[in-house]
């Protein structure tokens, strides 16, 4: 199994760094400048010393990791639609909270 | 606030089962409880997605009320310390449904303390997953029952002399059929051990020592840094077969983890109240 690319999300990660920490072939570190969130995020400097064995994505609290590998990026497609879906009731709720108000504040 | 797009990336565990848009979570950088939310996803994952569709969570006040609220689930917040009666009367009403109950060390051994050994007691088909991070950690780090002894916190400046709970002994004194007791280091460990509190039937309790890099760490380590908490969870964790031939001095300070026991002599509580039901109605069945 080879890795293809380790992604690490900026609105999701809190810069607490136990992926750096787990990491037992030190492939991720920690960059220099500070994103929109002010969080100085890890990134995979050693890609090519990734093993898979996915213990950063287990230590990380807040999911905001993950090791992707051929198969994990067709099951990745296979979610995208689901996520899609997901998005589209949380729309139109709020298309009906709008149209209709909300009861306790009428 | 909620967002109405979704994240730029998140880990396929929480595009499929948690609410994205509620992301990130309220928890402090490098809580434990967001570990904890992974293992209980990833054991529900390993068993099948038809039992997330029949599955309740209940949870009580604290930081470890917030791990269910990010699921797409049925999920009870409810009153501080009284999560296990609620729970207690979804299993009886409906029996075929998984109710998994998470709380805190306050929530569980200090107001609800009573409810916990009387669950336990009737041997009521409950997954419990009490998250102890030693101290009352969202009112600011104040003493609880699971602090350890001669630990310097908010409230004991002088050190505290209080002794502190055992949570194993107690449940195996009160009846509970299944006790395991990990850390958050002891990743999969507790995700197989999640994994058999879900399908054994009966009180299982799934005791999982968490960091509080924020006050446990501030107060108990000395060291605000969960990669600290990480390392002296490695450290002072001892598994329990090992544990027999320690002695009590040499057990000082450390945690003792690993499966406790695993009962099988004890008839569930819903079971129980369903034959009875059957039997008052008459039915032969």
């Amino acid at each position: 199994m080879r890795v293809k690319e380790i992604k690490i999300s900026e609105d999701l990660c809190k810069g607490c760094y136990l992926c750096v920490w787990a990491c037992p072939r030190e492939v991720l570190k920690i960059s220099k400048e500070r994103n929109r969130r002010g969080i100085r995020p890890p990134f995979p400097a050693h890609l090519d010393k990734c093993i898979v064995c996915r213990l950063c994505e287990y230590r990380c609290p807040d999911f905001a990791i993950q090791v992707i590998t051929d198969e994990d990026e067709r099951m990745l497609e296979g979610i995208r639609s689901e996520e899609l879906r997901w998005y589209d009731r949380i729309r139109r709720r709020d298309e009906l909270l709008e149209k209709h108000g909300v009861w306790w504040l009428r | 606030m909620v967002r109405r797009s979704p994240p730029d990336f998140a880990h396929y565990l929480a595009k499929k089962y948690m609410r994205t848009e509620m992301l990130p979570t309220a928890f402090c950088p490098g809580c434990g409880l967001g570990i904890i939310e992974r293992a209980i996803i990833m054991a529900i994952d390993e068993l099948g997605k038809d039992l997330w569709e029949r599955t309740v969570f209940v949870s009580g006040i604290g930081c470890s009320g917030w791990i269910p609220v990010y699921f797409k689930c049925d999920v009870l917040h409810t009153l501080h310390g009284r999560a296990l009666p609620i729970a207690t009367a979804i299993k009886v009403c409906r029996p075929e449904l998984n109710v998994v109950v998470t709380m805190g060390d306050g929530d569980s051994m200090a107001i609800g303390g009573n409810h916990l050994i009387h669950a336990a007691r009737r041997n009521i088909d409950l997954t419990v997953v009490v998250a102890n991070n030693m101290l009352y950690s969202l009112t600011g780090g104040q003493v609880a029952p699971t602090t350890p002894q001669n630990v310097y916190t908010n409230t004991t400046p002088y050190g505290n002399f209080e002794p502190n709970f055992n949570l194993m002994e107690l449940m195996k004194a009160a009846g509970a059929t299944y006790f395991a007791r990990w850390t958050t280091w002891h990743f999969v460990q507790l995700k197989n051990s999640i994994k058999k509190a879900m399908e054994h039937r009966g009180f299982a309790v799934v005791e999982v020592v968490s960091q509080c890099p924020t006050y446990a760490g501030r107060y108990i380590l000395g060291k605000p840094d969960p990669r600290d908490f990480m390392e002296w969870f490695k450290e002072n964790s001892v598994p329990v077969e090992k544990s027999k031939e320690m002695s009590e001095e040499e057990l000082q300070g450390k945690i003792v983890v690993g499966e406790f026991f695993k009962r099988s002599d004890r008839r569930e509580f819903a079971e129980k109240v369903h034959t009875l039901i059957r039997a008052a109605r008459g039915d032969s069945g």
